[in-house]
């Protein structure tokens, strides 16, 4: 195995997947500008929250004898973040992306191939969450004095964290690809590979169901950890987080020195298993299809506007392309599962006499609606369907300028494909919602107004800041949505714009801000941010190649 | 017909001259080559005069409408294949020729008449048509997608490279059937790095070559000049001059 070729490889991947830098002075200028406020907002706000966060929680553990429970725990579920976010990007990487058909023919060894995808996939993925590792490790330490040696080891265990569970998912897509050789179709593949996600995120959401809070809070306090499944399982699959947890408490070197072993250990088996099975499950997929003699050859004839193709065109696209499916058609109906599981974790009584009575309350109401509003606002920014907008359109951007349809129309369409999943996400659980919790009828329109306003205040902000700069070079389509600032800016700005928002429901009087005035506001914000994009959005789109 | 009239454009503020005060006129009735080495300009001005990216100064104006005031107009004479037919794969042949047709507004009957003429020109089963592009080699993404640019014949044919990926004898057809648009006073600009099909195919040629245009005249014209006749080598040297 040659690591200057593996080096080699990694940079060439990485720099495939990354954004063109704007063209012009000014662009570059916002960009830099939305990074700032970004970083200024929300990055370090959420580091150093989650350091403090990490400061208290192992105060209080040191109190109880077990100060490293708490960061096991954060580690564990750092851990489960990195399967959940991992698997799609893995089997991706390692199957689907297209430059693998011009790395194929090249004289490279099948490990040396996995590995560098592999790595190019963990530096890529991980730079944000090392952040989050920075500021739990600073946490801790502040907590429960280290000695510079723990410091450095704990930051650089820290980093390695995600390292054993994404070179299981890693292993475990290569022996699924393998076990399904039979199937010779990139698309039936595909298929196989999300409904795999969905049933490992169906299994994660019942062990979730099955978490009870008193116990999870018996076992923070007092250790007594063996009869929680949720916990096992996550002693089991992700042993490290126990290992760094216990050097970075302890000082022992023994925990870190099985860790270091397990990392190695997991990549020795993940280039073994890449020698064995890789190339043959690799070259097996293709995307020809031969032409089905069954196959119909009449042409549907459906005449429609100009308008209305280009919609219906927007969401087949959104629908058959596995990568926008998942993220930014799935991804909306993905929150009321994480509802569910929080209530019942929480053992909260979702009997309707007792929900109806706890909403009466108008304190609880406006809570309900600030809920609502992150929920909305969150989604509409994580299906980064607004943000990717232009993105998605890739190496086939030409189209948009000349084909004989206004550029207004045309972002107008897209506006619409946008808002018709975000919506189909939200409306109908908030509408259940308002009439299960039986709101008052004004409640309730001031309730539906404000998450119709907040997914359109967020589509058009994505759209204005994909417009500056869309990621139009990739190669697969998962690769539009990784790595693209826009996405990142478009959720920063969103979660202040919300934090602004639902804080305002609760600030004291004279100062509170109704719910009612939040809706009208959010309207009067959409009419001005339509405004731009009609103007300022459409002359981006213009001048985009120029 | 197709009036260029002084384009330029540059990028990097000005470092890389795409297109250097580039003036043309492609009368109706006439097949017009583009040809030039790689990097030349020729894709950056078929840009410019489809509407996809503005000159920084210069105009286009197609049958009449000047792009910059009437760019609709324009865009509606014009029948654009891009030098990617890699676009909307996730549709199926059909869904992109009637997608294509319905933003130029042709009527039902009549692209269903129009895809069966293409796809007997280009040798196309039409069951191919119900599947996906993801599944089409280069070759059927290309005629699918000359298909959907011709479904609403425009008056106004700008080709990037038409022939790459076309089997001989689609590329026969589509080198007839640009004749015979021509012929009915349309107007054909083609693209092509092949000398022998401009030679076969072009009423009048245009040689560009670092953002100039250094040769604008007929076949005939150009040969009777000089190294006896041979384009290749006529073409090497007045690039290598230039």
């Amino acid at each position: 195995m040659r690591l200057l070729i593996i080096r080699r490889l990694v940079s060439v991947i990485m720099r495939s997947n990354s954004m063109e830098e704007a063209g012009n002075k000014k662009r570059k200028a916002w960009i830099l500008g939305f990074t700032a406020f970004v970083l200024l907002f929300v990055v370090i706000p959420v580091t150093v929250m989650t350091g403090f966060f990490t400061f208290f929680l192992t105060k209080g553990l040191m109190q109880t004898g077990h100060p490293e429970f708490g960061i096991k725990l954060m580690y564990g579920l750092i851990s489960i973040f990195t399967v959940v976010f991992g698997i799609n990007v893995i089997f991706n990487e390692l199957y689907f992306e297209d430059d693998i058909s011009y790395l194929l023919p090249l004289p490279l060894k099948a490990e040396e191939l996995v590995l560098s995808r592999f790595l190019a996939v963990f530096i890529g993925e991980n730079m944000m969450q090392f952040a989050v590792v920075i500021a739990v490790v600073t946490g801790f330490g502040l907590a429960h004095p280290m000695n510079i040696l723990q410091w450095i080891i704990s930051l650089v265990a820290g980093f390695l964290l995600p390292v054993i569970p994404m070179a299981v998912i890693a292993i475990a897509g290569m022996l699924l690809m393998t076990f399904t050789r039979f199937i010779k179709k990139k698309e039936t593949v595909r298929r196989i590979s999300f409904a795999i996600i969905i049933l490992i995120l169906a299994a994660g959401g019942m062990m979730l169901l099955s978490i009870d809070i008193s116990e999870i809070v018996i076992y923070i306090i007092e250790g007594t950890a063996s009869n929680i499944l949720f916990v096992k399982i996550l002693d089991v699959v992700f042993p490290q987080s126990g290992l760094i947890a216990d050097f970075m408490a302890n000082g022992s070197v023994w925990p870190v020195l099985v860790f270091a072993a397990l990392c190695l250990l997991s990549i020795m088996l993940l280039a073994f298993c890449a020698r064995l099975f890789y190339m043959e499950s690799v070259t097996r997929l293709n995307e020809t299809t031969h032409v089905q003699k069954n196959a119909s050859s009449a042409m549907p004839v459906v005449c429609r506007n100009a308008g209305m193709s280009l919609f219906v065109k927007e969401m087949r696209i959104l629908v058959r392309t596995p990568a926008f499916l998942t993220n930014c058609v799935a991804a909306n109906f993905v929150w009321p599962v994480f509802v569910l599981i929080f209530a019942k974790i929480m053992k909260a009584d979702l009997g309707r006499a007792a929900v109806s009575a706890y909403y009466s309350d108008p304190f609880h109401r406006t809570v309900a609606m600030a809920v609502i509003l992150a929920v909305t606002m969150v989604t509409a920014a994580m299906n980064c369907l607004g943000s990717d907008s232009f993105s998605r359109e890739g190496k086939g951007f030409d189209y948009i300028k000349f084909i004989p349809v206004s550029y207004r129309l045309q972002w107008n369409i897209k506006t619409a494909a946008a808002m018709v999943w975000t919506l189909a996400g939200t409306v109908p659980f908030f509408a259940f919602f308002v009439i299960y919790s039986e709101f008052d009828i004004l409640s309730a329109v001031i309730t539906l107004v404000i998450v119709i306003a907040s997914a359109f205040f967020v589509t058009e902000l994505g759209m204005l800041l994909d417009s500056l700069n869309p990621k139009l070079f990739w190669l697969d389509a998962l690769s539009a949505l990784r790595e693209n600032y826009n996405t990142v800016f478009c959720m920063g700005i969103t979660i202040v714009v919300c934090g602004l928002l639902a804080g305002g429901l609760f600030l004291p009087f004279p100062l509170q801000v109704s719910a009612g005035a939040e809706a009208v506001l959010l309207c009067a914000a959409d009419l001005v941010l339509y405004l731009i994009s009609m103007n300022a959005g459409v002359r981006n789109i213009k001048q985009i190649g120029e | 017909m197709i009036e260029a009239v002084n384009l330029s454009k540059s990028y990097n503020s000005g470092a890389a001259v795409a297109a250097d005060n580039i003036s043309f006129t492609c009368a109706d009735g006439e097949i017009v080559g583009f040809i030039g080495p790689n990097g030349a300009g020729k894709t950056t001005t078929i840009k410019m005069l489809t509407g996809i990216i503005r000159p920084d100064s210069g105009k286009v104006v197609i049958n009449g409408y000047d792009m910059a005031e009437k760019p609709l107009d324009c865009k509606r004479i014009i029948g654009y294949i891009s030098d990617n037919p890699d676009m909307f794969v996730k549709l199926t042949g059909y869904e992109f020729i009637n997608f294509m047709a319905d933003v130029y507004g042709v009527p039902g009957n009549v692209r269903a008449e129009r895809i069966d003429y293409f796809a007997e020109q280009f040798g196309m089963e039409k069951s191919v048509f119900s599947q996906r592009m993801t599944g089409y080699s280069h070759g059927m993404r290309q005629k699918t997608m000359i298909i959907a640019t011709l479904v609403h014949d425009p008056k106004v044919w700008i080709l990037d490279e038409p022939m790459v990926g076309l089997d001989p004898q689609s590329a026969f057809n589509l080198k007839r059937m640009m004749r015979e648009h021509a012929d009915k006073g349309n107007t054909v600009l083609f693209s092509t790095h092949v000398l022998e099909i401009a030679e076969k195919v072009c009423d009048r040629i245009m040689i560009i070559d670092t953002g100039k245009l250094i040769y604008t005249g007929t076949m005939d014209a150009l040969k009777n000049g000089e190294e006896g006749g041979d384009l290749e080598k006529i073409f090497l040297k007045m690039t290598a001059e230039a």
